[in-house]
């Protein structure tokens, strides 16, 4: 140790800088990575995210450890345990990890040639880690489908949904005039009103996650429905897990009832993801309504030209997705013809654009949009990591071999 | 004890592992005068969208179905799984020619060969579930391989089929909706469509088209049925039919002619393909994996023994060297692997096990060759075994080598990130099975004295430094791959976390050891936890989905990992075990003759000092 004075900063930085501590997080991490990983079998991988990795505290439940044993050890599927515990989560441990890091270079090394792998290894994963948090906090992804021939200028995020009032333009060359309300506001159940709005929104129900089936009793139940309510009914379904297979996404419905805005009902409405937009009346207008993603507008255009899967001969093993596009950009002048095929993603304008997937036709592309103004740094870190440890390790073997050669 | 002797052992063991080498690197010679087989094998087909050898196709079919590669008859004669094929494409020819009056007379002549050789009652279908069997109608058996004869016959048979097959359409659509029963019933029923795909002419694209090479294969049912309607000719199509006819009348002579004339056809346009199934054969007869197996439990065996009373040096010498002659042929088995795909060496489960064990016994010889003290050739027969038998279960479900998902379909990627990646799990077991070595000596053996220890330590503390580097890098790699294809480097999914697991836990054991929290024995303990994390992140995180979901299609890995993680926790035990009721430390060490050089070096040093 190179520090003799003892105050009581020094002190404080001294059992910051233990290694004690250091081994003591380790295993924390090891525990909240684990539990992290246990918790998408019952939840979707975005809950788990927020709820274990970009959060301070977590109560992990015990039922995960008997689903655990369920899937290795033959545990019987009825077994439930109830009640859960604390655990630090991934914010609070990267952050102690973090001051760890840093007061031991405060406190215990100097710049020495046989300390600069660490010092390389150390910086590139603080690098790491706050590319972890800038990502966290600032990356936005979204999807962009198209048809062929066809052309879009919005990602829709599949996080989120928001249901939109349209009223079409009512010129040829015009645009439409569209308000959105947010799902988390239908979500929390209060009534919403707004000047752009041409009526109040009364939340009934929000389904998360849910599936439609033909009406056939509860038309008579349910008097004031109208729309495509009349028609199905919306029945809940537990959420996408981080390790299903079948489905990917949840697809939300919501049962709203809408009211003009002095108040008289104009009827209860079903609106779903999977629903076309309906049309309702309005003051001698009519707006389309419906329930879609949360839309962010590009300053570019994307025109599928087309769409390939080829498949490996006399099967139906993908050999590769592709789509030949057009980027458009009015305001830089940009039109050229790019190929974004798997692994092979287009970068343009702060964001980049993958193959992500297709609908059944094979004519319509969806393509991963995301946003990420820290996508380097992990980069830059794993450069810095690895030739630290090179060094380091290096300097290890180095002096272990001279040492076994000296008799 | 004799020089000579000591010089001589070594090199005769590895000389004797080398002769038995060559013997089966030297492929099967067709019998003089009989139907050329070998030159059969050779034969192109597409299947599973690459183009392979008739006997791989025949190999991976028979070995699904039946469980084995071979095919042995009524009267307990082996023959390989070609002949297999060949009977059931001539069973289904003949049928076809049934229906032809003009070629009446062959179908008769072919069935009359089926039946005078009893093709019928080799037992061949592997059935082992009880209620499957009790539904068919079919006594239970130690060894449970039916006979078409025996199937046709059951009572339940008709029955069975009908209903397993409406289960596997169902199973298309909706493969969680099958229950426990059902979905047994309908793999068995898979296993039996096979047989019938091959007994239809169906089982693999035969036919090239008839001129070009950018149209698709097609069965040679379909070019058959097309050809003799009238819609195209196809030569191709008219020459297996002619070997197939040849082979069911037991024309030896006309079977040769077309075999050669075929593969002529083939050589002039597919040139390269040909001479890749050529080699692809002669890997399947030579079966390297299956010597290394052999040959890992002969190192493990002579290892073991050179920690005897007698014979140390020679017997370990020994074991070093034969460990190196596997290794070759484990190399040299890889780079045919790699040579016949034109791929990095590892594109599924089972390269990855075949390229850690590889991996694995690399850095044992090179932890031998510094220590000279045998615990890298055991550690290296141990891990090349045991992934040798990991690959053995992991091959058995198709074709090794299978074409890549369109995302893994980059050797960029696939020779950077899951190359090192797998390197950083070889390397996290060797330290795991060198802790093995060091609790197990120390518990029931004098043998851990204070320089063995110490150099156990060493050779811990190395492979775990180059496991941190290989599996940061490697986890790293893998985020930036993620970050290419789908634009996200991290997204906190079950394999990724696992490859975190890992990191994480050699970054522990490193710092544990540079803070003076544990010695050798607490690395030892600590390694064994890198093993069972890295048996998750190997194969415990594919089975959370499907374990959860499905009634397994395959519950072996997660058996397999239920039984490791077991064991290391019973180690982990062992370890924490106060050292003075280890045996080790109970008695006083006796001075051991024949002491390794680490050992005289070590004697009486510090142990390792906590870093400053």
């Amino acid at each position: 140790m190179s520090i003799r004075i003892k105050t009581p900063v020094t002190r404080v930085l001294v059992a910051l800088a233990s290694l004690r501590l250091t081994v003591a997080l380790f295993v924390l991490s090891l525990g909240l990575v684990f539990f992290g990983t246990l918790a998408q079998m019952n939840a979707g991988i975005w809950t788990v995210v927020s709820g274990y990795f970009r959060s301070f505290l977590v109560w992990v439940p015990l039922q995960l450890f008997v689903q655990f044993g369920q899937v290795f050890y033959a545990v019987p599927r009825t077994w439930h345990v109830p009640g859960a515990f604390p655990f630090p989560g991934g914010w609070l441990l990267g952050t102690a990890l973090l001051l760890n890091l840093v007061a031991a270079h405060a406190v215990r090394f100097k710049l020495s040639g046989r300390r600069a792998g660490i010092l390389l290894i150390h910086s590139g994963l603080i690098v790491m880690m706050l590319g972890e948090l800038v990502t966290g906090l600032f990356a936005i992804e979204g999807n962009m489908v198209i048809d062929e021939g066809k052309s879009s200028n919005y990602v829709e995020h599949t996080r989120y949904v928001e249901l939109a009032v349209t009223r079409p333009s009512q010129t040829d060359t015009g645009h439409d005039e569209v308000a959105v309300v947010p799902g988390a506001l239908l979500r929390q159940g209060r009534t919403v009103s707004h000047d752009d709005l041409p009526f109040d929104i009364v939340p009934l129900q929000f389904m998360t996650n849910s599936a439609l089936r033909q009406a056939t009793g509860e038309r008579d139940a349910r008097p004031a429905m109208k729309g495509a309510g009349r028609q199905y009914v919306a029945v809940q379904k537990r959420e996408v897990s981080g390790v299903d297979t079948e489905q990917k996404v949840d697809t939300p419905s919501c049962y709203l009832e809408l009211r003009s805005r002095d108040g008289n009902p104009l009827g209860a409405y079903l609106f779903s993801l999977l629903l076309e937009p309906q049309p309702i009346a309005m003051d001698g207008k009519t707006y389309l309504v419906a329930l879609r993603w949360k839309r962010t507008y590009k300053p570019y255009r994307i025109h599928l030209i087309k769409f390939s899967f080829d498949r490996y001969m006399g099967t139906g093993t993908a050999k590769n997705y592709s789509s030949l596009v057009r980027v458009e950009d009015p305001e830089r002048g940009e039109s050229r013809q790019v190929l974004i095929r798997m692994n092979q993603p287009l970068r343009y304008r702060g964001d980049a654009l993958y193959q992500h997937s297709f609908k059944a036709s094979e004519t319509t592309t969806i393509l991963q949009v995301v946003q990420n103004p820290g996508w380097l740094m992990p980069y830059l870190s794993c450069a810095v990591v690895a030739l630290g440890m090179f060094v380091h390790f290096g300097i290890g073997l180095n002096s272990f071999l001279r040492r076994r050669q000296t008799p | 004890m004799n020089q000579g002797f000591e010089r001589w052992l070594p090199a005769g063991v590895a000389g004797v592992a080398a002769l038995y080498l060559l013997f089966t690197m030297t492929p099967p010679a067709d019998p003089e005068g009989g139907m050329e087989l070998e030159r059969f094998k050779e034969l192109l087909v597409v299947d599973g969208g690459r183009f392979k050898p008739v006997d791989t196709f025949a190999r991976t079919e028979l070995m699904i179905v039946s469980g084995r590669q071979v095919l042995r008859d009524t009267d307990r004669k082996t023959h390989p799984a070609v002949v297999w094929l060949l009977d059931n494409m001539v069973r289904g020819l003949a049928a076809y020619h049934a229906s032809r009056p003009d070629r009446r007379a062959t179908a008769e002549t072919i069935h009359a060969g089926l039946a005078r050789r009893r093709v019928d009652e080799a037992p061949v279908f592997w059935i082992d579930d009880e209620a499957v069997l009790g539904m068919i109608g079919l006594p239970r058996r130690d060894i449970p391989r039916y006979s078409s004869t025996e199937l046709l016959e059951a009572p339940g048979y008709k029955e069975f089929r009908e209903r397993a097959q409406s289960l596997v359409e169902k199973a298309q659509t909706d493969r969680q909706g099958l229950g426990q029963l059902e979905t047994r019933m309908a793999e068995v029923e898979l296993h039996l469509q096979r047989a019938d795909r091959i007994t239809f002419l169906s089982g693999a694209l035969m036919v090239p088209p008839a001129r070009g090479v950018e149209e698709d294969w097609e069965t040679l049912a379909r070019a058959l049925i097309s050809a003799d309607g009238g819609v195209s000719s196809n030569a191709l199509a008219r020459s297996w039919e002619t070997i197939l006819v040849a082979y069911g009348t037991g024309d030896v002579r006309g079977f040769n002619q077309a075999v050669a004339a075929h593969q002529a056809a083939l050589a002039q346009r597919y040139p390269a393909e040909v001479g890749l199934a050529k080699v692809e054969v002669w890997f399947n007869d030579f079966a390297p994996f299956y010597q290394c197996t052999i040959l890992y439990v002969v190192v493990f065996l002579l290892a073991c023994l050179s920690w005897g009373p007698a014979w140390a040096e020679p017997l370990r010498r020994a074991a070093f060297w034969l460990a190196a002659l596997t290794f070759a042929v484990h190399t040299l088995a890889l780079c045919l692997r790699m040579y016949i795909q034109g791929r990095p060496p590892i594109t599924n489960l089972y390269s990855s096990a075949v390229f850690i064990g590889w991996f694995c016994l690399l850095l044992c010889l090179v932890l031998e060759a510094t220590f000279k003290n045998t615990v890298g050739s055991v550690v290296a027969a141990a891990l090349g075994f045991a992934t040798m038998i990991i690959a053995m279960h992991l091959g058995g479900s198709g074709d090794t080598l299978e074409m890549m998902q369109a995302v893994l379909d980059t050797n960029f990627w696939l020779a950077t990130h899951v190359t090192t990646i797998n390197i950083g799990y070889a390397a996290t077991f060797v330290a795991g099975f060198i802790a093995i070595v060091y609790i197990l000596r120390g518990l029931f053996t004098t043998s851990l004295d204070k320089g063995m220890a110490k150099s156990l330590g060493q050779m811990m503390y190395g492979v775990i430094c180059f496991a941190t580097l290989l599996s940061f890098v490697g986890t790293v790699l893998g985020g930036i791959w993620a970050d290419q294809s789908w634009g996200r480097f991290w997204g906190w999914d079950p394999k990724e976390n696992g490859a975190l697991l890992i990191v994480i836990m050699n970054a522990l054991i490193l710092h544990a050891r540079w803070g003076g929290l544990v010695k050798e024995r607490g690395m030892a303990v600590l390694a064994l936890c890198g093993n069972t994390i890295t048996a998750w992140s190997w194969f415990g995180t594919n089975q959370l989905g499907i374990g959860l979901h499905a009634y397994g299609f395959n519950t072996t890995l997660a058996v397999g990992c239920r039984w490791f993680w077991l064991s290391q926790l019973l180690l982990i035990g062992a370890g924490l075990i106060p050292l003075r009721y280890w045996r080790n430390f109970r008695a006083p060490v006796p001075a051991r003759s024949g002491a390794t050089r680490s050992m005289k070096k070590g004697s009486g040093a510090p142990a390792i000092a906590p870093a400053s």
